[in-house]
């Protein structure tokens, strides 16, 4: 009877480990052998209380198995673990369970995407979502769509905008409760941008919030005629969530046209947003706009990450953010009252942050028909590329591009579904831009190391309890800093760019690394 | 390539390919100096061809000048004989290493955040773990000499041009 007893005992076990509920969500960072939601918990960490790779053990990292996924493009995936396997997206609406021990497929969903799909920046996807034993995942033709954890099998699949007009999608999904919350990419094409929640059993959708104020609404007043129609705000990275506060937080992206700023003038909210909103309703409730009527492209996608934290005193439920105009912010996330600022990168777009977090922008740095060079680039002092906090060292880690662009404008008229940006900018040859990897103390915004690379930045950051903090770059290392000093202690040359985050789990009790290098999965563990 | 069918009208076309047709090259038709004494500055007094390769013969650590009469213009030809900083590609920056011996290693190559690899001059390769190096840097600067305008008499910058011009490919005509 008693064996009877354990026997079923442990089969719930093995049942548990398969699926994932509401509750392991919460949970997650309880959980160090798995890796259940994009950024490892709710409030994206990205941190691991994992031991055993440490400072002094990392030397003895070495690979354990590479899964070639075949398929072409850039690999952006930050894979899921549970249940004894991986489940990783790869570009083109492609992805995998992989067999935890030796990597071996257990099963490849692909579906062809639409011919003559327009979109900005090729066909990647950054991963997965889980929900009891099913899998959510974004196609890039702006469909949500949900499997079978242990198939592969699609369950349902739903339209959340038509491609036709420029709309597709990208990022992780985010399970919230039961409910699956998205975001889409294509502001580069004039479209309006949203969140949306979805049920997870039926795929009907429960609510939307738009990210573009449309005219009558509150924020409405903040677009010029009638150019929110085409006001771009994408969402097309994954946010956080307080269980606590019931908040979403999720970051908007550029105003379309994203370089002429004549076409649309006022502060064009929500774009370069932070939004807070009602898990259950998707009501607004708070906003923080980091560069109000953008003119350089530069997106507030970037992680919001959700730390605790004493700042001059108080005890703060902050939510910080490396933006990509150049400055790192901490804002209360109660209420997104503004609390510090910091440059992290050569800024010559604006002078500082004023007591109310807007920006005092120099003028006569828009985009213009002769060129005008600005600091940072287009691409941003800090891109999408996923950030870590540790509880450890209380630092908050990410890549930055260090470098100046000169931007151009033009007249464009709007054409549904077609390029509409206004222009371009071009990189300056004789200043190639330069990357590092900085630590930074979020209830201040004093950097307090930096580690120099050769290139721009490319990939995510993983922290670990081991005092380490892994990255890659745009030449296919996969690293190991020290995360209190920053110095580098262990390297592997994967063989491919990395353009995704790493993280960890573990495999019979043994601590992993996984990263998807070139179009590879590849894990590592210590030699005996 | 965006199609434009249907956005554009009939007359807006033909500007764009008067416009694409303007950008052709018009500067090759009176071109000063002598194509084959400018060939034996190229491999004699000039030492370009220690550096630089032509029709399958010469250096490696330079561009390759096979087609260079085709693909660039006069103006960027004169500039990069005279005043090769000017418009460097990155991948000619001038990467020094310095062994922890002291000796130096000059030459064009890779470097990335742990390793560099480096041919120099005489064409030997290395390839090192910069953390066996005492330093390594990259610096936007060619290692093609920036003084031919004191070394060449100007008829001879002339000459060079001239034969670079005529670089058009294997089997090309002028």
């Amino acid at each position: 009877m008693k064996a009877a007893a354990l026997f079923v005992m442990l089969m719930a076990a093995v049942f548990a480990a398969s699926t994932v509920s509401e509750q392991n969500l919460r949970d997650a960072q309880a959980d160090p052998a798995n890796w259940l939601t994009y950024g490892k918990n709710y409030l994206g960490w990205r941190s691991s209380d994992l031991t055993e790779i440490n400072t002094k053990t990392v030397l003895r990292l070495t690979p354990q198995w590479i899964h070639q996924t075949g398929v072409s493009g850039q690999h952006e995936t930050s894979p899921l673990v549970f249940g004894g396997k991986m489940f990783v997206t790869g570009p083109s609406n492609n992805a995998f369970a992989l067999d935890l021990l030796t990597g071996k497929e257990i099963w490849h969903y692909h579906k062809a995407p639409p011919a003559g799909l327009n979109m900005c920046c090729g066909e990647q996807n950054r991963g997965f979502a889980a929900l009891g034993d099913r899998l959510f995942k974004l196609n890039i033709e702006a469909t949500l769509v949900a499997l079978d954890a242990r198939s592969g099998a699609e369950l349902w699949e739903r339209q959340m905008a038509d491609h036709r007009k420029g709309y597709t999608a990208t990022g992780a999904p985010l399970v919230v409760k039961n409910k699956v919350v998205v975001g889409m990419a294509g502001a580069e094409f004039g479209t309006r941008g949203f969140i949306d929640a979805y049920d997870a059993a039926t795929g009907e959708r429960v609510w939307r919030f738009n990210t573009i104020a449309a005219k009558g609404e509150p924020g409405g007043e903040t677009w010029a005629g009638d150019s929110w129609e085409h006001g771009g705000g994408s969402t097309w990275t994954t946010g956080t969530y307080d269980p606590e506060l019931n908040l979403i937080y999720w970051g908007t992206a550029n105003p379309g046209p994203g370089l002429d700023g004549d076409v649309r003038g006022g502060d064009n909210l929500y774009t370069d947003s932070l939004v807070a909103l009602d898990a259950d309703t998707g009501k607004l409730k708070w906003y923080f706009q980091f560069t109000p009527h953008d003119t350089h492209d530069w997106d507030a996608v970037e992680d919001p990450v959700l730390i605790d934290m004493m700042v001059k005193g108080r005890k703060v439920k902050a939510v910080v953010q490396a933006n990509r105009n150049g400055f790192f912010y901490a804002l209360d996330r109660t209420n997104g009252q503004f609390l510090h600022a910091a440059p992290f990168t050569k800024i010559t777009w604006a002078k500082g942050i004023d007591a109310k977090g807007r920006p005092i922008v120099v003028p006569g740095l828009d985009p213009s028909e002769e060129g005008t060079k600005v600091c940072p680039g287009l691409g941003g002092g800090h891109h999408w590329h996923p950030t870590a906090y540790s509880p450890q060292t209380k630092l908050f880690y990410f890549n930055t591009t260090d470098g100046c662009e000169v931007f151009y404008r033009n007249k464009q008229a709007f054409h549904e579904g077609q390029w509409y940006q206004a222009s371009t900018e071009t990189s300056i040859p004789s200043e190639p831009s330069a990357g590092a990897v900085l630590a930074v103390d979020p209830a201040t915004g004093e950097t307090r190391w930096r580690f120099d690379m050769v290139t721009p930045a490319s990939a995510g950051m993983l922290s670990t309890a081991g005092g380490l903090v892994f990255t890659g770059d745009g030449q296919g290392y996969l690293l190991a800093l020290d995360a209190k000093t920053g110095k580098p202690l262990w390297h592997f040359q994967t063989g491919g760019r990395i353009s995704a985050p790493p993280i960890t789990y573990t495999l019979n009790g043994k601590q992993q690394i996984a990263i998807a290098a070139g179009t590879s999965i590849v894990t590592f563990a210590l030699m005996p | 390539m965006v199609a434009f069918l249907g956005d554009l009208k009939e007359e807006d076309i033909w500007r764009i390919v008067a416009f694409i047709r303007s950008l052709a090259r018009h500067d090759i038709q009176d071109i000063p100096g002598d194509r084959a004494a400018g060939e034996k500055l190229f491999w004699g007094k000039g030492a370009c061809g220690g550096c630089h390769a032509g029709n399958s013969k010469g250096g490696r650590l330079g561009p390759e000048l096979t087609r260079v009469g085709r693909e660039r213009s006069l103006a960027f030809l004169r500039e990069s004989v005279l005043t090769p900083n000017n418009d460097l590609r990155p991948e000619y920056a001038t990467i020094t290493a310095v062994l922890r011996d002291g000796t130096r290693v000059v030459g064009v190559g890779s470097l990335d955040n742990f390793t560099a690899q480096i041919t120099d001059a005489a064409g030997n390769y290395y390839s090192f773990s910069r953390s066996d190096l005492a330093s390594c840097v990259r610096e936007l600067k060619s290692l093609m000499p920036d003084n031919y305008s004191q070394l060449l008499k100007p008829a001879e910058i002339d000459d060079l041009i001239s034969y670079l011009v005529s670089l058009r490919g294997a089997g090309a005509t002028r």
